[in-house]
């Protein structure tokens, strides 16, 4: 005890600032634990907290297979065609709903209105490559209606304007559809050289009358 | 082996001093001149002394130990909490790339429609996941860059110009931007709240909860790639004041479709795959056709890779 007395004082400040050190450590020891441990509910930072969630959003582009399921012609058109790498969805928007009971989820529109999503990708503009297919919409025919001359799922001119006059034993069709002739070629029309007219017009079984 | 020597018989090295330094240094802790201090390199350590270290040595290093171990659980988390990325999906089996061939791109902004569709994107051109810029060169070296709209709507059609300002125009293309998923990314690192994290498969996502909306990735990221979600317009997760961006549309990729750009581009100018697999699509294009990427200057590793573009300075 009188032991104790005497080195008590001599080491007062040291067993001061000793205790100071050892409930300074535990307490900021502690904080820190129970900070990251409360925090921990938010995930960790080098974890991945959410892509979990990101993952399990529901797709809406449902790719050309899944179309293919019941529009078969199309999609065996349309591969058969230089359109064989645009996705149905390209044009016609996402799928997801569409084989749905829900009228309203069913309804698939196109993404741009029909007199413009051909332009969207073939009107010469500049920029595209020039190996592209592009055409100057107003002077390749007038209105830009391409649906009259070209199905999209094959993209070849398979749908001209019926010819609805016999064709057999006339001269070459210039003869009557040059300017100022029986029935002028449409202004719009694309300009063409002398006998290729049935190359579109000829591919549809000539109608009688 | 030499024999241990006590160390107060030593001789004394051309350190030491046999006796302390000057009586006066020793009297000022009240020792008499050539007394050592007791307990101390004199092989008289005591019991009490050992006690006495050990009173505050163990709640020190037990305070240190909770230090690192709240540190490892801040940094790692808590290994017993780990999830996997899906149940169908294993995340460490794959490393995505993109590759962009702006020899091929037409424009037709198909592929900004699909991403604003497939990812609740707001239809404001301000806020794009991906965007379609047309870079016009001319001889003078000036790259002139256009993106109406974010391209959404295509490019107004035109012939090409010959000529920009005097100088003959010497190459025009199109350039699909989106997100790089750089392997060394300003906006993870950045980000002080840590809410956006790199996926083990290399995708850099946004946790919306964590995400304070600071905007701070927004600025930091050098393509430009991020954005704050408006107001009353509602994030794919439904959270609005967070930053989004392009996830390779990581639901799709993480089921096996490919990203819903990818999926519309009617012309094959984006290309999405496995950059370890080497008949990927990715890859294929890699191996064939020389390959650059934005700003490596920065050396953020993007896994965006362009085809056909010069090494230029994209804004």
């Amino acid at each position: 005890m009188r032991q104790l007395r005497s080195w008590l004082p001599t080491r007062l400040t040291a067993i001061k600032v000793a205790v100071f050190v050892a409930i300074a450590s535990i307490v900021l020891g502690g904080t820190a634990f129970a900070a990251a441990t409360l925090y921990a509910q938010y995930g960790a930072v080098k974890n991945v907290p959410n892509a979990e969630a990101w993952a399990a959003l529901e797709p809406r582009y449902v790719g050309q297979a899944a179309c293919g399921s019941c529009h078969e012609p199309e999609v065996a058109a349309q591969d058969a065609s230089a359109h064989i790498d645009v996705s149905c969805e390209s044009c016609h928007g996402p799928g997801a709903g569409h084989s749905l009971s829900d009228e309203a989820a069913r309804e698939v529109s196109l993404t741009e209105p029909e007199s413009e999503i051909c332009s969207t990708c073939h009107a010469t503009t500049a920029g595209r490559p020039a190996t592209y297919p592009q055409v100057e919409v107003d002077e390749h025919y007038e209105g830009g209606e391409c649906l009259r001359c070209h199905d999209p799922h094959s993209i070849v001119a398979v749908r001209p304007p019926d010819i609805t006059h016999p064709r057999a034993k006339l001269p070459d069709c210039i003869t009557c559809h040059a300017p100022d002739g029986l029935k002028e070629i449409p202004s719009g029309h694309e300009p063409v050289a002398d006998r290729v007219c049935l190359s579109c017009h000829g591919r549809v079984a000539e109608p009688v009358r | 082996m030499s024999e241990r020597t006590p160390l107060d018989q030593r001789a004394p090295g051309p350190m030491e001093s046999p006796e302390p330094a000057s009586p006066a240094l020793g009297s000022e802790i009240g020792l008499e001149a050539g007394e050592r201090p007791p307990g101390f390199l004199d092989g008289r350590v005591s019991r009490r002394t050992v006690l006495q270290a050990g009173v505050v040595a163990v709640p020190c290093l037990a305070g240190a130990g909770l230090v690192f171990t709240a540190l490892d659980r801040f940094v790692n988390g808590d290994p017993a909490g780990a999830e996997p990325v899906a149940a169908r999906y294993d995340a460490s089996g794959h490393r995505w790339g993109f590759v962009v061939d702006t020899d091929s791109c037409v424009g037709c902004g198909m592929c900004v429609v699909a991403c604003k569709a497939e990812n609740g994107v707001p239809e404001d051109p301000e806020y794009s996941r991906t965007w379609v810029e047309r870079h016009i060169t001319t001889a003078d070296g000036t790259v002139r860059v256009d993106s109406p709209e974010g391209g959404i709507d295509g490019f107004e059609p035109g012939d090409p110009p010959t000529m920009v300002d005097g100088s003959p125009v010497v190459d025009a293309r199109f350039v699909p931007r989106l997100c790089m998923q750089c392997e060394n990314s300003p906006c993870t690192a950045v980000c002080p709240v840590g809410a956006t994290y790199r996926t083990p498969d290399g995708v850099i996502l946004i946790d919306e909860e964590r995400c304070i909306g600071c905007g701070y990735c927004v600025v930091a990221c050098p393509y430009g790639a991020r954005y704050i979600v408006p107001a009353a317009e509602d994030t794919p997760r439904g959270v609005p004041g967070v930053a989004d961006k392009c996830t390779f549309c990581y639901h799709r990729i993480t089921a096996g479709l490919p990203p819903a750009c990818v999926e519309a581009c009617p012309v094959g100018a984006r290309r999405y795959g496995d950059l370890d697999d080497p008949t990927s699509p990715v890859s294929v294009v890699m191996a064939e056709q020389p390959t650059t990427v934005l700003k490596e200057e920065l050396g953020t590793k993007p896994r965006v890779h362009y085809v056909g573009l010069e090494a230029e300075v994209v804004s």
